[in-house]
């Protein structure tokens, strides 16, 4: 066989013993960033070693507490489109003149499925479901004071991505709405046991509220703008950044409930290099019982796929071929 | 948990250098740019190396018909850029459709217009 062919024929067998792969979260040329209120529509292997967290929490008055967390998050793929992810973390809550609460949260595992993508409309679909296992973080006061449930909750949730390709006005085309709704059911419903003696107030158990929840995320892409619409001959640090919007809420959905509906809106900027990201936001509470004053997020993100093809950056399936 | 951790380690030792996913950093003629002249080719510089044979360049006039539909090639030397042949070229608005694989088989795909005055 001529050198060339055989190089040829090499290649080719070891493209084809590759499924397509395409583990960021593109539709088409449009990539969806890993937002940092809500989880993006893609299935992937990635992990988010931190996300950390400052929000200043409601306050009746006096000073208002301090809410830091750092956050950890891996994902990974079991088939190209099917995977699961863990999520934990570990909160301080630090109120001036008081004692420094500090917990672990309790573990979340999800199954996500995407199930639907339109590469010409830059569209995605993906669904799954995520369970709260309760109490696998830490109870007692400190888990009190932080807010960890004592029972578990599960949610099905349905994903969404779409870019802005198809719009005729270019310097909008790389504009991107990502979100998701789910619907919190509790595993132990939260019921009245009795009324303080004292006070008369309601008493209840260790349940939870049903409780829909959802966001969204408005996000340009730099790199859709230079690569897809006009290139402005920006330096290349400036292509790499999506700046975004996003909003999350909850609200309960079942009585009685012992939550009230929270907004929480973040405003900043994501840089996407090969194998990493990092995002920044600025966090600014809807309402008052959402937090007193702004807050801030920040997120390093881990590529695997690009970090390691062929091994921790494929699916679990492929592993064995 | 110790089985957990070799395990880790494994991957870890077994894996590739860090490749990535091939985006569009440069084109020639620039994306979305007017040019007094008919370019001579097509030339895609990409943030990683390219796989030619399983890379497309495809270049449509204003109604839609291709004008070039041959397999691009890399330079020698430069697997990241990827370049195709053009024929003489009119007067009028291009649109150049792309699919790029890169040397770790990561796929991505884009297309942008030129005009030539």
């Amino acid at each position: 066989m001529h050198c060339s062919n055989f190089a040829a024929a090499f290649v080719g067998a070891s493209l084809l013993s590759v499924q397509s792969v395409f583990a960021h979260g593109f539709a088409g040329p449009h990539m969806f960033i890993s937002t940092l209120l809500i989880d993006d529509p893609n299935v992937a292997d990635e992990a988010s070693l931190p996300t950390f967290t400052f929000l200043p929490q409601p306050t009746n008055g006096g000073p208002a507490p301090g809410q830091y967390s750092l956050e950890f998050e891996f994902d990974k793929r079991i088939t190209e489109n099917f995977g699961f992810s863990f999520n934990d973390g570990y909160q301080w809550l630090r109120t001036p003149g008081a004692k420094t609460f500090h917990a672990w949260e309790n573990l979340t595992a999800t199954l996500k499925y995407k199930a639907y993508v339109n590469d010409e409309h830059e569209f995605m679909l993906s669904l799954g479901v995520s369970q709260e296992f309760a109490p696998t973080g830490t109870t007692g006061t400190n888990g009190n004071a932080l807010g960890n449930d004592l029972t578990g909750t599960t949610t099905p949730k349905i994903y969404w991505g779409k870019g802005f390709g198809d719009l005729p006005i270019g310097y909008l085309r790389p504009l991107a709405l990502t979100g998701n709704l789910g619907y919190t059911i509790a595993n132990n419903s939260l019921k009245v046991t009795g009324a303080d003696p004292d006070t008369g107030a309601a008493l209840f158990n260790n349940g939870n509220s049903n409780q829909w929840n959802g966001g969204l995320s408005l996000q340009y892409s730099m790199r859709y703008l230079q690569s897809q619409v006009k290139d402005f001959g920006l330096p290349e640090f400036v292509n790499k950044l999506t700046p975004v919007v996003e909003v999350s809420w909850s609200s309960p959905a079942s009585k009685p409930n012992q939550d009230s509906t929270q907004y929480l809106f973040g405003v900043g900027v994501n840089y996407t290099s090969d194998w990493w990201a990092v995002g920044v936001e600025a966090l600014i509470p809807g309402n008052k019982q959402t937090g007193s004053h702004m807050g801030v997020i920040a997120q390093f993100h881990l590529y695997f796929d690009d970090l390691f093809p062929n091994t921790l950056g494929k699916p679990i399936v492929d592993w064995f071929h | 948990m110790r089985t957990i951790s070799l395990f880790a380690l494994a991957m870890l030792c077994s894996a590739s250098p860090a490749f990535a996913h091939a985006m569009l950093e440069r084109a020639s003629p620039l994306v979305g740019s007017e040019v007094p002249a008919p370019p001579r080719e097509i030339a895609l510089t990409f943030t990683e190396g390219v796989e030619p044979l399983f890379s497309t360049i495809e270049v449509r006039d204003a109604h839609g018909t291709a004008v070039v539909t041959g397999k691009p090639r890399t330079e020698q030397g430069n697997n990241r850029r990827l370049v195709v042949e053009l024929p003489a070229l009119g007067s009028g608005s291009y649109t150049v459709i792309w699919h790029a694989t890169s040397v770790d088989t990561h796929k991505t795909e884009g297309s942008y217009q030129f005009i030539v005055k």
